[in-house]
């Protein structure tokens, strides 16, 4: 994805030309649609969700100062509108304490088994995530959009670098205390 | 966007299911088909709306300069002409503290009508903050 490009499009925006917004919907569609999804895990809302940071990096294209490149600053406007949405209507949250327990890998004897456990890895995954109060999720699931990039994430949530670590590193305590058993077994795989 | 980790955090095995887990290929969604042209339908109803409507100062300033008018002939006139019957119970000529009453009457009076008028302004400027935000 071309910086240029973006700036070029937001120029002929800012100039009148309206229908150069399209350029960049179409390069940042997919983008902005996922990061929504790893928010809300919604198909539909994610798709509402994206539309409307469109609309606002629209209304206030005039705002972005070329101090960063659009994409940050977009995720910036995108991360900021989804955060405020899902505080307003948060996604559905287990306690942490109704998670269950995964199962012990000692236990694991067949492949049936192994893959029952793949999916319920992931579903115990995604409960414990959701669990966790906003600030720690919301850093924790821009980190891996952002590929494990902690100033990007930075950028992204307007926070210092030292903030969005100090963050990971409890939301990553607090997953492990909850997911110990997949930790171990996650480990023991990758011997 | 998307480069790996100059500043990453040590790497553990959690690290990995988490990684697994956000970036796992069936939560890579595709856009619906219709997902530009929606957004681009609301970005040129959007520009082609009519900007909101300005608050209409010229109608209320007219109004707003008569109450001060009224406010400021109120003061001048109690200075030149001071209360005695009007504002003053008539059995407080019998009191014999008369004098302290009737000062403390039409301080009470003053006080009520400069309390009113900050009450009016106070939110006057509430609902222009709050229309402001709407818009």
């Amino acid at each position: 994805m071309s910086a240029a490009e973006d700036q070029c499009d937001a120029a002929r925006v800012l100039a009148g030309e309206t229908s150069a917004f399209e350029g960049i919907v179409r390069r940042w569609q997919s983008p902005l649609i996922n990061l929504a999804y790893r928010f809300c895990r919604d198909r539909s809302r994610s798709e509402e969700m994206a539309q409307e940071a469109f609309l606002r990096a629209f209304r206030n294209l005039s705002s972005w100062r070329h101090e960063s490149v659009f994409s940050t600053w977009l995720f910036s406007l995108a991360t900021n509108l989804y955060c405020s949405e899902l505080r307003r209507i948060p996604p559905v949250t287990l306690p942490f304490d109704e998670i269950h327990e995964p199962t012990d890998p000692r236990t694991l004897n067949n492949a049936l088994d192994r893959d029952i456990d793949e999916r319920n890895r992931d579903a115990a995954l995604h409960r414990a995530v959701q669990t966790l109060p906003p600030k720690y999720r919301e850093v924790l699931v821009l980190y891996y959009f952002h590929e494990m990039d902690v100033p990007a994430t930075a950028s992204s949530l307007n926070l210092p670098e030292g903030t969005v670590k100090a963050r990971l590193f409890r939301a990553r305590d607090l997953l492990r205390a909850k997911l110990q058993p997949l930790v171990r077994q996650r480990a023991t795989e990758s011997v | 966007m998307n480069r790996p980790q100059p500043n990453a955090t040590p790497r553990d095995a959690l690290d990995t299911l988490l990684e697994q887990h956000f970036n796992a290929s069936t939560t890579q969604l595709t856009p619906s088909s219709g997902f530009v042209l929606s957004v681009m339908d609301a970005v040129h109803q959007q520009s082609t709306a009519p900007p909101p409507i300005a608050f209409p100062w010229r109608r209320i300033l007219p109004g707003v300069i008569a109450i001060l008018c009224a406010f400021v002939a109120f003061f001048l006139y109690i200075r030149t002409h001071p209360i005695t019957g009007a504002l003053i119970p008539t059995n407080l000529h019998l009191h014999p503290h008369a004098d302290m009453l009737a000062s403390n009457s039409l301080g009470i009076t003053l006080g009520g009508t400069a309390l009113a008028i900050c009450l009016t302004l106070a939110v006057t400027a509430l609902s222009f903050r709050l229309a402001g935000r709407s818009r």
